[in-house]
């Protein structure tokens, strides 16, 4: 069976929500897929580097699809910025938190931009300021058409 | 074209019928059964399908965690009955 009013009905009736590990109220910013592709195109003019050699953007790809089928990859946006790919329980451990950049600016990509907020709320935890989201995720970004790859 | 739009009906049957498969539960009828799986009357599996981080933030009590993209790894936690029935959830429609 299936109880598809998932947690959302479950709270919205009023029944108890368990937690096992809360979650910091933060503010975040959200990029929409129109500023995101905007910032893209301005900093692929530099190659997405800094006059350092550093990225001016890491997108953080958690996308479960990335690691379901290696031979059916999942279309990724286009653009010379990096891109580091995670399960998001990766971030549980603390070798994955220390690859993530500190730094400078990192985006959020999950399928539909509904698992950001935990990432990020997650992250700040351990001291992540510089992490955006994207509105409406990977399925935005295909929707607008911009480029992939 | 013929072709096409026999293979792409008979694809679509495939998925509807897949989904037909499975019963939904609302609230109430959820709510009613944990009642009676508590005072011993009734047994079932309730699976929280979420990545266990946001699992762990919030989840209906009486749950157990198996994301979905695990469900090979995990098959261990659903115990040796297999005719033990199974109600799975996660965010919730959107």
């Amino acid at each position: 069976m299936i109880y598809n009013g998932g947690i959302k009905d479950w709270g919205k009736s009023g029944f108890a929500i368990e937690t096992i590990e809360s979650l910091p109220d933060i503010e975040y910013s959200v990029f929409t897929t129109v500023e995101l592709h905007k910032m893209l195109q301005d900093h692929d003019i530099r190659a997405c580097r800094d006059k350092d050699s550093n990225p001016l953007l890491t997108i953080l790809d958690f996308r479960t699809a990335n690691h379901l089928n290696p031979a059916a990859f999942p279309l990724q946006i286009k653009t010379t910025c990096p891109s580091e790919k995670f399960m998001l329980d990766d971030i549980l451990l603390a070798e994955t938190r220390d690859s993530i950049p500190r730094l400078h600016q990192t985006i959020t990509i999950t399928e539909t931009g509904n698992r950001d907020e935990f990432i990020i709320r997650y992250l700040s935890k351990y001291g992540f300021t510089n992490i955006t989201s994207l509105k409406y995720g990977m399925r935005g970004w295909l929707k607008q058409r911009y480029p992939t790859h | 074209m013929k072709i096409l739009l026999i293979l792409l009906s008979l694809l679509s049957f495939s998925e509807a019928f897949a989904l037909e498969r499975f019963d939904i539960i609302t609230t109430e009828k959820l709510k009613e059964k944990l009642e009676r799986r508590n005072s011993g009357d009734e047994q079932f599996l309730l699976i929280n399908t979420l990545d266990k981080l946001i699992a762990n933030y919030h989840s209906i009590p009486g749950s157990i965690n198996i994301p979905w993209s695990q469900v090979t790894e995990s098959q261990n936690l659903l115990g040796k009955d297999k005719n033990i029935p199974i109600i799975t959830y996660c965010m919730g429609y959107r």
